[in-house]
């Protein structure tokens, strides 16, 4: 295991050989290449194993209720735009519990990285199936095989507007350090889904690593139609799919302060003065 | 012990102008600019007015009905009955005029006079034959027109009022005041004019005209709140609307967000980052915080949330009030989690309330619950000039830096507060839900959770609530009446009423209910016979507060018809028993 400078001295509880070590290896290392002060990163987190996350690094750690770590997040971030703001968790706590925020902070754009690790199964709390599995699937839950439509998080993060949108895969760990870099540097939202195979009680590695491929070099990552094909292709493709630049969330409110200022009063005293 | 009233500002007694009138017309009609108009001009001229309104849930169509009270005394309630109703049509008149005074008067649009009965007089106007001229949307400045006059409103004040309403739209301008003038001269033509008028009262200092909502939302702005999150809700979504508005200008940030929980994650989010955060919202959205409320206990970060109640459950009725959220607030959440809940009885409360709110918030980082409700949040009250220093902002405890080698953000302390780091400085930890120990790392052996129990309540010991609390009427009467929120008005003015008529009362409001402003109510208690709980809903909620908490028992004064209290009423529950003993 990589020792760096954002690592905590906590020791992971997860599984031997869980997808989760290669997420917190990869933001580790892009914390420690784009070199914020510890101090000066917030990491947030709902509830399930890949929200554990945030305790094995070094930084203000916001673990809150399941399904609530991008709201919390999109919180931190607009009360203060100066803090490096990143959310972790996976596909049931931000698909299924935290699904409407899911929606709603992504077409907001604003300045956070959010890491997926998504594995199909609730790991937690012993692997009944969740919002990724694919049809067929048969857990404890799911006794005659799951029978719903999976979600694909990738397509749908492109969907619903989010300016970054990468798929990386825990079993190519070269490739998702650099996923996650980009995402770090990214202006704006940035959605990485990491296909983080659950060893005890959903283990895809052996068909991801026969079927996973990254996405082609001359993949236009402007092009949402695209970057849509690619994330709904029958091979999982892992990479960056769509990246476009657009005003952040936080760029908006400082226009609209401009705006308000110019408006009206900006004194407790001169708001009372209008109800004389 | 301490005895002191929650301050409050002066209300003169002197009452040479009290009445009451109403307003009623479909949603559409404009009455309640009508109202606000009209009260405007009355707050202007230096009387107290005291506003109830309901109006449909749906947006045009359902009746409107907007009740003002205009003294020169203390407008302490809506007032029983209104003596002057005015309406736009036959559904209104009769939906309204049953309620009248014996001699009152109705002004009536020509095509329902007809149906006007029981009224000492009805003035049938041709509301839309006076207003056509200037447009379909004029008709309640016509009918402004006719009641000002009528009432005896200065009409250069209106004038005034709707120069400033429409500043820099001409064309509006001219057309309402046209309407308005329109009426004011029908009204002269027809010679007519109430026989109590209202009369000025100058020497009043200026005053607000403010509502609950309004208050709240300045409040906090004072409190030095700078991150809002909200959904909209009736009848807390002004508070939103305003914020959204005027928060930038301070550099603060307004979202609205897809539901409650984005809501108060959002609010505990900022407030972890150092900023003053508040969340607005009524019983539905408020049911949806419940696990945040807990969450925010547990990792003990600061947040104020309103809950502007009205009738549940569920959808219940959107538009009516209730007072039925008090046990809710109390307990909130899974497990125990300690919290303070604030209940402001006038729109002056709402404004140093929701100060309080914060500094609380601050002081013992745990969330604090303000709960309002539709008839506080929607009333308009005159408010006396507000003291900016009245309430001195607190702000959180935080860390010593050059003591952060050993920092313990959950340090256990004597007080149970400990320093709460801020990201960009030093002193990084977690905020976890898990059970943690000083450090706020995941600890489940008993040791810790006994201790981080014990510290988490610790904080709310330490609370001063005995000062919120406000007495009045005879302290030697063996009869008491105990109220929260809302409803002080109405329970003044019933004490005073009874006072005059030789019966002794004794009352008090409490604006703390958790935790209980426990010496104040037993120093009320002693020596009473008889103790009413007045409160708006079906269970008698604070009464059981007080007895699951105190060992108190009460007779109930309950109400759970999605209206407020009349000073009438409470009276006649509290004569009839005092009378017989």
């Amino acid at each position: 295991m990589a020792e760096g400078g954002f690592r905590s001295e906590l020791k992971p509880v997860w599984c031997e050989g869980c997808g989760n070590y290669a997420a917190l290896d990869a933001l580790a290392k892009a914390l420690e290449t784009t070199k914020p002060r510890p101090q000066d990163v917030v990491l947030v987190a709902g509830i399930g194993c890949g929200s554990r996350l945030p305790g094995y690094l070094k930084s203000f750690r916001l673990h809150t209720v399941h399904g609530r770590a991008l709201p919390a997040a999109l919180g931190a971030k607009v009360a203060n735009p100066a803090l490096t703001v990143i959310a972790v968790g996976g596909d049931g706590d931000g698909l299924a519990i935290g699904g409407n925020h899911f929606l709603h902070t992504l077409k907001r754009n604003p300045h956070i990285l959010y890491l997926m690790t998504d594995n199909g199964v609730y790991g937690m709390t012993r692997g009944q199936a969740s919002p990724t599995a694919e049809p067929g699937l048969t857990t404890k839950s799911t006794p005659y095989g799951s029978i719903e439509i999976p979600v694909d998080p990738a397509a749908l993060a492109i969907t619903v507007g989010a300016t970054f949108v990468a798929r990386g895969f825990s079993g190519n760990p070269r490739q998702l350090r650099q996923i996650v870099l980009n995402a770090m540097v990214h202006k704006g939202f940035s959605f990485v889904q990491v296909l983080s195979p659950c060893v005890t009680f959903h283990n895809t590695y052996p068909e991801l690593k026969q079927n996973a491929k990254e996405v082609p070099a001359e993949h236009d990552k402007k092009d949402k139609l695209a970057a849509l094909k690619l994330a709904w292709s029958e091979t999982p493709y892992t990479g960056v799919l769509y990246d476009i630049e657009a005003p952040t969330l936080h760029e908006l409110l400082d226009s609209l302060e401009a705006k308000a200022k110019k408006a009206g009063p900006d004194t407790v005293e001169g708001l009372l003065h209008e109800f004389a | 012990m301490r005895m002191s009233n929650f301050p409050h500002s002066e209300r003169e007694s002197m009452a040479d102008t009290d009445i009451v009138v109403r307003f009623a017309g479909e949603a559409g009609d404009g009455v309640i600019t009508l109202g606000d108009m009209l009260i405007k001009a009355c707050v202007r001229i230096g009387l107290n007015v005291f506003t109830f309104r309901s109006y449909p849930t749906e947006v045009r169509g359902g009746s409107v009905m907007y009740q003002a009270r205009i003294s020169s005394g203390p407008a302490l309630s809506q007032g029983d009955k209104p003596e002057f109703l005015a309406v736009f049509s036959r559904r209104e008149l009769e939906n309204n005029q049953g309620d009248l005074t014996s001699d009152g008067v109705i002004l009536v649009d020509v095509e329902a006079a007809q149906f006007a009965r029981g009224a000492k007089s009805a003035l049938p106007m041709p509301i839309s034959r006076l207003s056509q001229r200037f447009g379909a949307d004029r008709r309640n400045m016509a009918v402004l027109g006719v009641c000002a006059r009528y009432l005896g409103v200065d009409k250069n004040v209106i004038q005034r009022l709707l120069q400033e309403r429409y500043a820099k739209r001409d064309e509006a301008l001219k057309m309402n005041v046209g309407a308005f003038e329109a009426g004011w001269d029908f009204c002269g033509e027809k010679g007519w004019q109430h026989s109590r008028q209202i009369s000025p009262a100058p020497s009043a200092s200026p005053r607000l005209l403010l509502s609950g909502n309004d208050a709240i939302s300045l409040g906090a702005i004072a409190a030095g709140c700078r991150f809002f999150a909200g959904y909209p809700i009736t009848p807390a979504s002004e508070i939103l609307e305003y914020l959204s508005v005027v928060l930038p200008r301070f550099g603060g940030r307004v979202l609205q967000v897809e539901d409650e929980m984005a809501a108060l994650a959002a609010v505990i989010g900022a407030s972890f980052t150092g900023t003053k955060a508040m969340t607005a919202t009524s019983g539905p959205g408020f049911s949806l915080m419940g696990e945040l409320i807990g969450y925010a206990s547990m990792t003990e970060v600061p947040c104020v949330i309103v809950d502007s109640q009205r009738v549940g459950p569920s959808t219940g009725i959107p538009t009516a009030t209730e007072q039925s959220d008090l046990l809710l607030a109390v307990h909130a959440s899974h497990g125990e989690s300690p919290r303070i809940v604030l209940a402001p009885s006038t729109v002056e409360d709402c404004f140093y309330m929701t100060i309080e709110a914060f500094n609380l918030a601050e002081e013992y980082q745990m969330p604090v619950i303000l709960l309002a409700d539709l008839a506080l949040s929607h009333r308009m009250e005159a408010v006396p000039a507000i003291e900016m220093d009245r309430v001195p902002i607190k702000n959180r405890l935080v860390p010593d830096e050059t003591a952060l080698g050993e920092y313990r953000r959950f340090r256990v302390t004597e007080t149970g507060v400990s320093p709460m780091a801020i990201p960009g400085q030093n002193g990084m930890y977690a905020a976890m839900g898990i059970e943690h120990d000083e450090r706020g790392f995941p600890s489940y052996t008993p040791e810790t959770r006994s201790k981080m129990t014990e510290k988490r309540f610790r904080k709310l010991a330490q609370v001063d609530a005995d000062r919120f609390v406000r007495t009045f009427g005879d302290p030697e009467s063996p009869t008491g009446i105990i109220g929260w929120g809302s409803t002080e008005g109405a329970i003044m003015e019933a004490v005073d009423r009874l006072a005059k008529e030789g019966l002794p009362v004794h009352g008090m409001q409490l604006k703390m209910l958790w935790p209980l402003p426990v010496n104040p109510i037993m120093k009320f208690l002693e020596w009473k016979k008889n103790v009413f709980v007045a409160e708006l809903n079906r269970a008698g909620q604070c009464a059981r507060l007080l007895r699951s908490e105190l060992g108190i028992s009460t007779k109930a004064i309950d109400k759970y018809i999605g209206l407020p209290f009349t000073a009438g009423e409470i009276a006649g529950h509290l004569r009839e028993v005092t009378r017989n003993g």
